[in-house]
């Protein structure tokens, strides 16, 4: 079996009187796409927060990344040694151009300097087919699709080993998540590991090699994607108890 | 990436323009009018690097301006040394001055900014006026040493040669912005201001950029301070007012958040509209007043301001 890439041990965080996410331990094997999934409010997001320490970090438990524990580190550091995100919510920056975008994640993140930089910028537009008469505009003037495309492509920039991707699908048309799906799976071709939420369950278990489901912030079920989803405890979790 | 054509020709038209004005604009007073708007534009187009690219609400930036003042003046007057580096010493004592103030503020946000900020320039004008036998306390320092070129007195050309030293301050201290705005570091600014969370994520140090950027914002408001001081031969505690502050802020507003020039044209067009309005007569303080109205008014209608309306105005084809 391959050497965990991505491990939490315990962890655990608490909003005053709510624990919404309690004693997670998973890991994540490297070359694999791991999915998680789990209604709305199971924790995944938070689950990703606290492994990013971003916005915040675990209120107990332990991280490990390649082999070092990372959840003291601060989270820009985090993102450099190559375990990097995308957010639920739409997340840009307004003024700078898809380009710009790439060019800031490839100086900061990839520590390229100038031409490197941009030439990096460029191949990753092209990889994730970003429309080339587009990719000078401000981000506030694409389109979802584009947006989402520039948060998973500013990620790759960033020359990831870990791609963390939090529902990339939501808001997307039935031909814009085919798309996607084909990305996936050929970054992960490419050597990068994937850890994926995702509510269009179509795309979770077309592409997982592994499947997580939480809820109230636990672990219900994990395993082989097809086994998972036949699992009582998570059909009873999506679908409520039997009559 | 495509430059456009407005915003490329009219910064070196208005150069162009200003490099001319002392040979139509022969008097002292009216050069010493653009000298005093030169020494704003820099004051206010630095506070738009800290406060319009990177979103820090430094209320503290004419700090900056009263540390490069006073060690001018300190430094010409009571050690002697040549005008023309105490002058340049105001940029390093002001970008240390940005440094102790941004590392408390670099993990704050909002009002707290605002409140440490300015809490810190009233802080180090209680500072300069308890030593009063360095500073001159209250009565501030007179009779400063002023600029000399080999034999050419700078006090006896009609203010010729301060308004050129002034336009060249201005010049360089616009080339620097524009450099640190174009460059990789100027566009991680504008994603820490707009989403700090994916600038985090991107590997960017959000209190990092914070700590740099102010210390950046304060070396050429620093060394515009020295000028300040040598050029008209007096430092005072004045310059931490509320008044000057007030003044910078409504140029980096009305001339645009954000953007390069705005500020520094909305500070010529300020100091000539207050001078203007000086002169008429029951206008003396309601000046302030009106600026106040105009500040308001822009914010409201032009929240880009006077400069990003401008752009909106002029036809695609030519911007």
């Amino acid at each position: 079996m391959t050497d965990p890439i991505l491990q939490t041990k315990s962890v655990t965080k608490v909003f005053g009187g709510l624990t919404a996410v309690k004693d997670v331990s998973f890991e994540v094997r490297a070359g694999e796409i791991f999915g998680i999934a789990g209604p709305n409010g199971s924790g995944k997001s938070t689950l990703f927060n606290i492994i990013t320490s971003i916005p915040f970090t675990a209120t107990s438990g332990e991280i490990y990344f390649k082999g070092e524990r990372i959840d003291r580190r601060p989270p820009y550091r985090i993102a450099q040694s190559g375990l990097c995100r995308t957010f639920q919510k739409d997340a840009e920056f307004p003024d700078l151009s898809a380009r710009e975008t790439l060019l800031v994640s490839a100086v900061y993140n990839g520590r390229l300097r100038g031409g490197e930089a941009a030439a990096r910028a460029g191949r990753v537009l092209e990889r994730v087919e970003f429309s080339a008469a587009r990719s000078d505009l401000p981000s506030r003037d694409l389109s979802i699709y584009e947006k989402k495309q520039l948060m998973i492509a500013s990620a790759l920039a960033c020359d990831p080993a870990v791609l963390m991707l939090d529902e990339p699908a939501s808001g997307l048309t039935k031909p814009e998540i085919g798309k996607l799906d084909d990305l996936l799976v050929s970054l992960n071709r490419s050597g990068i590991t994937i850890v994926l939420i995702e509510h269009v369950l179509s795309l979770l278990l077309s592409v997982s090699q592994r499947l997580m489901v939480l809820n109230y912030g636990e672990i219900l079920a994990a395993g082989a994607p097809a086994d998972v989803v036949k699992d009582p405890a998570v059909v009873e979790a999506y679908l409520g108890a039997r009559a | 990436m495509k430059t456009s054509l407005l915003r490329a020709a009219l910064p070196l038209a208005a150069l162009a323009v200003l490099a001319v004005v002392p040979v139509f604009a022969i008097d002292s007073f009216t050069r010493h009018l653009f000298i005093i708007a030169f020494i704003y534009a820099i004051i206010a187009s630095n506070w738009n690097l800290s406060l319009g690219h990177c979103g820090v609400f430094n209320f503290g930036h004419l700090t900056f301006f009263g540390v490069g003042v006073y060690t001018a003046a300190i430094a010409a007057k009571t050690y002697g040394v040549d005008p023309w580096i105490a002058i340049l010493l105001g940029g390093p004592a002001a970008a240390v001055a940005a440094f102790l103030i941004a590392a408390p503020v670099a993990r704050l946000k909002g009002i707290y900014v605002v409140l440490v900020t300015f809490a810190f320039g009233q802080l180090v004008m209680q500072l300069v006026l308890s030593q009063s036998a360095t500073t001159g306390g209250a009565q501030g320092m007179v009779r400063i040493p002023y600029l000399r070129l080999g034999d050419y007195s700078f006090l006896k050309d009609y203010k010729l040669g301060y308004y050129y030293v002034a336009l060249g301050l201005l010049v360089v201290s616009t080339l620097f912005l524009k450099l640190v705005i174009d460059s990789p570091f100027g566009k991680s600014l504008k994603a820490v201001r707009d989403a700090e969370d994916y600038a985090a994520a991107r590997g960017i140090s959000v209190s990092r950029q914070r700590i740099l950027v102010l210390i950046l914002s304060a070396i050429f408001t620093g060394i515009a301070g020295g000028f300040y001081a040598i050029y008209l031969r007096v430092a005072s505690p004045d310059v931490f007012g509320f008044g000057t502050l007030s003044l910078a802020l409504s140029m980096v507003l009305i001339g645009g958040v954000g953007t390069t020039y705005g500020p520094i044209a909305a500070a010529l067009a300020l100091t000539f509209a207050t001078e203007a309005l000086a002169g008429i007569r029951g206008f003396e303080e309601a000046r302030f007043i009106v600026i106040a109205v105009a500040m308001i008014l822009v914010l409201r209608l032009a929240p880009g301001g006077l400069l990003r309306l401008l752009e909106l105005l002029v036809p695609k084809s030519l911007r």
